[in-house]
């Protein structure tokens, strides 16, 4: 047990206690010498009497030296840090097994020295009800305290380090369910920059300690922390650009060399990063293959580094034969002062293979079924019912696909709840842009910044006719993060771009009935369309890879590269290795670890509310419990009891005579 | 404003004369001795009147005269006074002192006594009789007695018991004893020695004489270092606002132990305070004396 000062400079009070008994010293009343004959009669009555009142008074001094002794620590800020282990309280050791565990330092893994620290709690634990949550994917647990610690014992020699972050604010949160009340929480950990991820120890419930035992660990790491391609949707036979993030997580420069590979193809990279620095690698491939392929980049190392397990990190990603467009629109396809002609010239020629549908047969189509290509870019124009599109596009949003949304009329802009933007003003008469207000105008240059924009950039005819529009698609709410917004001067359109579940989705507000539109003379589109497929369908990492730990949506099982079949659970898979899983229909999903356990750096326990301790020693600690109320509480009543005391006193103490 | 009859100095001329002063007070239109004893003597017979105490009738002379006669007596008028003036250190006390005081009373009885034909005896002690004078009649004998008293300093412990002792081995014959004292001891360990004198037919009586802060402890004085002037009791240091209701309780209590246990003598009491005019006391007690 030992205590800690929140405010230690306030210990300078302390010598305020002694206040009490020097003023009583130097403000007592002075006896005057006095010669008494019948002093025996006198001395009968004080015999009792004098030592009562002496009791009392030192009591008095006694009380108000304690008080001000207590508002002194109370002004410290006078914590206590019990000794959990001599409470007697039920306890539940969590042991990260998150994929940092496994680094190795001085020829040996963190685990095996966190197993160690484990096994001296339970021996220091004898006695008491103790349970063992093991932090990994999937979590495993003996369930509530027990004083027989067999099965924490067993648990304990057949757990292993995941591959995963060990979801530590679920494993605490399996802890407290465990504890069900008041008791002791030990986390046996590497204190790695994950290793606490999600935990408040500041939330815990009342009761309940956190004991932080540090295993150890802080070895330095490189490792692939990233995968990505462009573009999004990979086209055979056209070169498609990989890119790997590499990061050193050391103290001193690394050079190493990076493979990347996509199908056959592959290349290596040469480089060298400082101390916690990283960098992106890109290699250009062409794929020469359709289908789903597994992309890989591998770290290629002079020398081994603490945790080999995110040396390498592969990616699973369909390549298409080639980008394919869904023009979905009840117009007229023949009316060359229409929409629908200008669309698909435009989009054909940005490389696009376009396709036109009338909305029956929708999902189907959206699918790819029928052999036909999957699209990746759906453009809305013209609608006269919206209700087939609105069914379809969420799921095609979901899938990482492209969405734009060309607004002629009602129906097209009734739509637009499906991207989570609000209806754009209905269409009307030209909206004068010199009534509005000039300061709101310098929006349109600072979007041409825009990557979409940057083939306006130049072109001043166009240029000039463009006009920042913020009256008539004000972005609130949902729609804040739109990363443009601009109109024509003339007013029929206006243009907005932004994320859309998991897609992206592009507004083009025009009017095809308006003699001058920019949209039917075709100068706008073919520019806009030229950068379509690089900025509507973007490098999609997190679509490439995903974590070890992680649930994953499943129709039914996956199979990993050794035939293992991942069961499914409340519609999902959970992925527990590193690697690449086959799903039924032949897509292929990759796991790798998560970029946070690669960062072996290690928190500062004195920055944490917590208080750590080396995992060879079993000195247990707790958290801080502030004493400074319960001080406080004791002053009032050493005063109130003062009071009482000093009242029956034929003078104050230390005071004087009224 | 009340005079105060005790003199400062305790020289023996200052002492006669406040004492003449005193006795000249309660001499006016007396003239039967206050220290007269109870024992009398035959006289002589006379002839019998209606109305007089058949008691008294001598029934012998009756059987041998054939006449009634009733029996005369004279009183018994040589029966001394003995004065016992406590001379301990605990009588150096209060403004005018007990002593002063004491002296004082001792002086004026003597001379009210020899001056109605009456012989004084002065016994002085603390622990002990420091001395005891021959019984003294007149003028001369009186200025002996007064040279007596102001010789007797206040000084030493007390031991009222033994000192009644000794005066009593010291007494050949029936006397009329006055103590002068403070009487600051048990009344229990008097009671020996009291009831020893009383049964050898001395007639008692006690004057205790105590300064009113000893009668009743003054709160005005604080918080007080106080000593015994004897020694007896280890120094004390208290409140006296906070000891008073004990104190005086307990005093009061040995007042009444003290009356008594005169009272259970056949004496009298008389407490006195040294605020109070000696010839006021005195004369107040004499008074009531006369009346037994």
């Amino acid at each position: 047990m030992s205590f800690a000062a929140l405010a230690p400079l306030a210990f300078a009070l302390l010598p305020l206690a002694a206040a009490p008994v020097v003023i009583h010293l130097l403000t007592r009343r002075r006896a005057t010498p006095r010669a008494f004959p019948a002093l025996a009669f006198l001395a009968r009555v004080e015999a009792g009497r004098a030592s009562r009142h002496r009791l009392r008074e030192r009591a008095v001094l006694a009380l108000r030296a304690l008080a001000l002794i207590c508002a002194a620590l109370a002004a410290v800020g006078l914590a206590w840090r019990g000794s959990l282990a001599g409470s007697g309280r039920p306890a539940v050791i969590v042991l990260d097994a998150s994929a940092s565990m496994q680094q190795q330092v001085d020829g040996a893994t963190v685990w095996s020295r966190a197993r160690a620290a484990a096994g001296r709690i339970a021996d220091e634990y004898a006695g008491r009800p103790l349970a063992l949550v093991v932090a990994s994917a999937p979590r495993r647990a003996t369930g509530a305290p027990a004083v027989t610690h067999g099965p924490v014992r067993a648990l304990l020699a057949d757990a292993e380090p995941g591959a995963g972050d060990g979801d530590p604010a679920g494993a605490l949160a399996a802890a407290l369910a465990a504890l069900a009340g008041p008791g002791d929480i030990v986390l046996i950990t590497d204190l790695a920059r994950g290793s606490l991820a999600g935990i408040d120890p500041r939330a815990l419930p009342t009761g309940v300690a956190l004991r932080l035992v540090d295993a150890g660990g802080g070895a330095a790491n490189c490792a692939v922390v990233g995968l990505a391609a462009e573009p999004g949707t990979l086209v055979a036979g056209r070169p498609a650009t990989i890119l790997a993030r590499v990061a050193n997580y050391g103290v001193a420069p690394a050079t190493l060399s990076i493979a990347l590979r996509a199908g056959s193809a592959s290349g290596v990279t040469p480089l060298t990063l400082g101390a916690g620095e990283s960098a992106v690698v890109r290699q250009a491939l062409t794929l020469d293959s359709t289908g789903w392929i597994a992309i890989e980049a591998e770290l290629i190392q002079a020398r081994a580094d603490a945790l080999p397990l995110d040396d390498r990190r592969v990616g699973a990603v369909e390549v298409v034969p080639a980008l394919a467009a869904l023009v979905v629109s009840d117009a007229d396809r023949g009316d060359p002062a229409g929409v629908v002609r200008p669309l698909v010239a435009a989009l054909s020629a940005a490389g696009l293979a376009v396709r036109v549908s009338d909305g029956a047969g929708l999902a189907a189509e959206l699918a790819g079924e029928g052999g036909r290509l999957r699209p990746a870019l759906v453009v809305t124009a013209a609608l006269a019912d919206p209700a087939p599109v609105r069914a379809a596009l969420p799921g095609h949003l979901d899938g990482g696909g492209a969405w734009l949304q060309v607004v002629c009329g009602d129906a097209d802009a009734a739509l637009g709840d499906v991207g989570g933007i609000v209806a754009p003003a209905p269409l009307g008469a030209p909206v004068d842009v010199s009534a509005q207000e000039r300061g709101e105008m310098r929006l349109g240059q600072a979007k041409l910044e825009h990557a979409l924009l940057a083939p306006f950039v130049g072109r001043e005819s166009l240029l000039a006719s463009v006009a920042a529009y913020r009256y008539r698609l004000t972005p609130t709410g949902a729609a804040a993060d739109a990363a443009t917004l601009w109109a024509w001067a003339d007013g029929t359109l206006a243009l907005i771009e932004r994320p859309a579940r998991a897609g992206r989705w592009l507004l083009l507000n025009g009017s095809p009935a308006a003699a001058d539109s920019n949209l039917a003379a075709g100068e706008v589109l073919p520019l806009l369309a030229e950068r379509l497929p690089a900025v509507l369908l973007p490098a999609r990492s997190d679509r490439l890879t995903r974590d070890v730990g992680g649930r994953v949506p499943a129709g039914g099982p996956l199979t990993d590269a050794t035939g293992r079949a991942l069961p499914v659970v409340d519609g999902s898979v959970l992925l527990d290795r590193p690697g690449l899983y086959r799903a039924a229909g032949g897509a292929l999903l990759a796991a790798a670890v998560p970029a946070l356990e690669s960062d072996l750096r290690r928190l500062d326990p004195a920055r944490l509310d917590l208080t750590a301790s080396d995992a060879a020693s079993t000195q247990a600690e707790a958290r801080l419990a502030p004493l400074w109320p319960w001080l406080l509480v004791a002053v009032a009543l050493m005063l109130g009891l003062e009071l009482l005391l000093a009242g029956g006193l034929p003078g104050r103490v230390g005071g004087r005579r009224p | 404003m009340k005079l105060v009859d005790v003199p400062r100095l305790a020289n023996a001329a200052d002492l006669e004369l406040a004492a003449r002063r005193i006795v000249e007070g309660l001499y006016a239109g007396r003239h039967r001795s206050p220290f007269t004893g109870s024992a009398v003597e035959f006289s002589d017979h006379r002839a019998y009147q209606p109305g007089d105490d058949l008691r008294a009738v001598d029934w012998k002379a009756f059987a041998r005269s054939d006449h009634l006669l009733i029996r005369r007596y004279h009183e018994e008028r040589d029966l001394p006074l003995v004065l016992v003036v406590d001379s301990s250190a605990s009588m150096d006390y209060g403004d005018p002192s007990k002593a002063g005081w004491a002296s004082t009373a001792a002086a004026a009885l003597a001379l009210l006594a020899v001056d109605q034909g009456d012989r004084v005896r002065l016994a002085c002690g603390a622990a002990t009789l420091d001395s005891i004078s021959p019984e003294v009649g007149g003028a001369g004998g009186v200025s002996r007695l007064l040279l007596q008293l102001a010789a007797a300093t206040p000084r030493g412990p007390s031991d009222l018991p033994r000192l009644l002792d000794d005066l009593a081995r010291r007494l050949e014959r029936r006397t009329v004893v006055v103590l002068i004292s403070d009487l600051l001891v048990a009344p229990a360990t008097l009671a020996v020695p009291l009831g020893a004198l009383a049964a050898r037919g001395h007639e008692l009586s006690a004057i205790q004489i105590l300064d009113r802060t000893e009668i009743e402890l003054p709160a005005a004085w604080g918080l007080s270092a106080l000593a015994d002037p004897e020694g007896a009791t280890a120094p004390l240091t208290c409140d006296a606002a906070a000891a008073k209701p004990g104190y005086d309780a307990l005093m009061q209590n040995h007042l009444s132990a003290c009356r008594a246990l005169l009272a259970s003598c056949r004496g009298d009491h008389l407490l006195a305070s040294t605020a109070e005019h000696v010839a006021d006391a005195l004369g107040g007690w004499l008074r009531r004396r006369r009346k037994r």
